[in-house]
Order: structure tokens, then sequence, then C-alpha cells
């Protein structure tokens, strides 16, 4: 765009007020015998005039006074909301750990052999109700005990079939 | 030169009231002004329980931090939020580096202007995604009074103007903002941003080239 490419840069640089002492004379110098580049230097100037933010308003300003006060505020409660936090967890790992002392010794005591109470009071001459537990108990089967065929088949035997296909 | 004028605006303003709870003690000797002490002092004072040393520090900051998240905020409110997650995020990176090792010095002014860099871009990319009111400039219509004739078409232009900015690609806005609004000079540009001087200045050039064609036929004479 401009006139002179080699200055390109300085005219943008200038436009922006960031050249020290030595190179805005040394720009100034050639915008003035340099319309074309003086054309370009203003139009540059316009266009980063006209993106620059407005100063800020008075709400703005109002605002930004409550900041710190505000930044303190949060920090204090994220201070106090991590102390919870921490207090919270060390309760947490104190009641695992005596959940894992209580229950650790009865899984172990299972694990080694340790019958069920259930099987044993059947072991010693329990109720029906306690037998039919035995035997759905898996590590039970020494105490099953084969029921007779005979005395299944005449419980199965008051059935009477002849009666069906009469019926029918 | 942004500095300058922050430590001037400081002096203006009331004297920050204490947060109750905050201060446990505090580490800083009572003789050493606020203002001389650097960022990590600061910091490091505000951790033992020293509040007004971190007001001191957000009010240190607060004005380049604002100029950089102002543009992509759609009103007063928002631009203070942003403003305040920046330097939650910068805070929180800064009290880890401080747990770890005391000694480690670390770059705090940059490190707000990159939080507050990234955070607007996410907010910008989330704008967009969720249109809605047109891009206003924060608090218009109390910043610029109702305008005619020139006056309107000079406020329209410029509206233009700053959404041609937001549509810049991402390293030339922010090149060109932390110049323009934040009024950085491109050494601290470019340290901020991790790129030489020389890519700092090419950069913002082309950032102008680009918004001059964007606008070009309102800006020809």
């Amino acid at each position: 765009m401009s006139a002179c490419r080699d200055l390109e840069l300085l005219v943008s640089l200038g436009a922006a007020g960031a050249l020290s002492p030595e190179e805005s004379v040394r720009l100034d110098a050639h915008l003035a015998g340099c319309a074309a580049c003086r054309a370009d230097f203003e139009a540059s100037a316009k266009a980063l005039g006209l993106a620059r933010m407005p100063p800020p308003s008075r709400a703005e300003q109002r605002l930004v006074a409550e900041l710190p006060e505000r930044m303190i505020e949060e920090v204090r409660r994220g201070d106090r909301r991590r102390g919870l936090g921490r207090r919270f967890v060390l309760a947490a790992s104190i009641a695992a750990v005596f959940a894992v002392a209580l229950l650790l010794p009865a899984r172990l005591g299972v694990r080694e052999g340790v019958e069920p109470r259930a099987v044993q009071e059947a072991g010693t001459g329990g109720s029906a109700q306690t037998e039919l537990a035995t035997a759905a108990t898996p590590g039970s089967t020494s105490t099953w005990q084969e029921p007779d065929i005979d005395s299944v088949w005449q419980e199965t035997d008051l059935v009477d079939f002849a009666d069906d296909t009469d019926t029918q | 030169m942004a500095d300058e004028r922050d430590r001037r605006d400081r002096s203006d303003r009331p004297a920050l009231r204490v947060v109750r709870g905050g201060a446990s003690g505090p580490s800083r000797p009572h003789s050493t002004p606020l203002d001389t002490m650097t960022d990590e002092a600061l910091l490091a004072a505000f951790l033992v329980g020293d509040d007004d040393a971190f007001g001191d520090l957000v009010q240190r900051h607060e004005r380049l931090v604002l100029s950089l998240v102002r543009r992509y905020a759609r009103t007063p409110e928002d631009a203070r939020d942003l403003a305040q997650r920046t330097f939650l995020r910068a805070f929180e990176a800064a009290r880890r580096t401080l747990r770890s090792d005391t000694r480690q010095p670390f770059p705090f002014r940059r490190w707000i202007i990159r939080v507050a860099l990234n955070l607007a871009k996410n907010h910008l990319r989330d704008e967009l995604r969720v249109p809605r009111a047109p891009l206003e400039a924060l608090g218009a219509a109390e910043a610029t009074p109702a305008v005619q004739g020139d006056a309107l078409e000079h406020a329209q232009l410029a509206r233009r103007m700053r959404s041609a900015v937001v549509e810049l690609p991402r390293r030339q806005r922010e090149v060109l903002t932390l110049r323009i609004d934040a009024e950085l000079p491109f050494a601290e540009i470019a340290q901020s941003l991790g790129i030489t001087e020389n890519a700092a200045k090419v950069t913002f050039h082309h950032a102008t080239r680009n918004l001059r064609a964007a606008l070009s036929e309102e800006l020809s004479p």
C-alpha cells in the first residue's frame, strides 16, 4: 500500500506511536517529502484510532474498584472450602480404615473354611426350613441326603390320571 | 507507561477494607510500603494472611487486565468477572509455585497477561458459539451519549472496526490489543507472547494492514 516498501513497518509503528525518538525523526523527515507515505500514515492512524476501545465507563470503574475486595473474599472462601474438603477426606479415610479392619477378618474366616452358622445348625438337627437353606448353600453337599425313590413315587401317585381322560 | 498511570490512579482510591477472618498475622514488616514490594513479596505476604498485600497486588495490575478483557465483554459485569477469573488463575499458579519453591521467581505480570489473553480467546469462542446481542462497547450508552450526524457515523465506524479487531487472526489480535489497549511496549509484548520483538512489530504491522483492508472504503480519503 505504501509507496516506499522499506518504510511500511515504520509507518505502521509510527501510527501507533511506538517509535524511538531517532526513528520518529527519520519517519517525519520522510513523510515531509512523500505524499503517498503521508496518506498511508494517516490511514493507519485513523484505523488504529477507531480500533481503540473507548475509555472505561463510570459503571466499569465502579465495578473494578470492587475487584480487590471481591478477590480477597473469593480466595479466602476457596481456602475455607479446601480446608473443609481436606477434613472430609481425612474423616472418610479414617472411616474406611475402620471398615476394612472390621470386615477383613470375617472375609478371611470364610476363605479358610469356616462354615456359616446355618450349615452348623442343619448338621445338628435343625428345622426343615433350615435344611432347605442348607441344601441350597454351596459347599454343604456333605449334609444332603438322597431321598428315597419309593416314597417320592407314592406321593406323586395321589394324582388320578384316569379322571382326566374321562372328562376329555 | 501503564504502570505509572496505575500508580497515579491508586493514590486517588480509598484505602482497602480488610476482610474479616483473613488477616491472621502479617509477615510483612509494618515499615515496608506495599508500593515498593515485588509481586512475589506481596503474594507471599497474602498467603500468610495479609489481605492488604493482595489488594495492592490486584490494584497494581487491574487496569492492565481490564484493558485486555473488556474488548471481549458484553457488559461491565462481564468484564469484571473476566478480570477476576484472570487474577484467580494467575494467583493459583503463583501459589503453587511459591509452595513448591519459595526461591523460584515467577513473572506474575506476564502470567496475568497470558491468562487474560487465553480467557479472552475462550470467551470469544463461547460468544461466537452462542450469539447474543451485537458487540457493543462496554457501557456505550453511558460512555458515549446520544450522538448525531458525523459523530453517529464515527461511532458506527468505530463499532465496525472493533468487530474487525475481534475477527483478526489470534496472534495479530493479541499483539494489536496488547499495544493499543494495554499500551505495552513491543519489548514486553514480545516477552509476554514468547516471540521476538521484531516478530511482534511485524505482526502488528500486518494487523494494521488487515484492519485497513476490512474498512478500506470507509477509510479512503
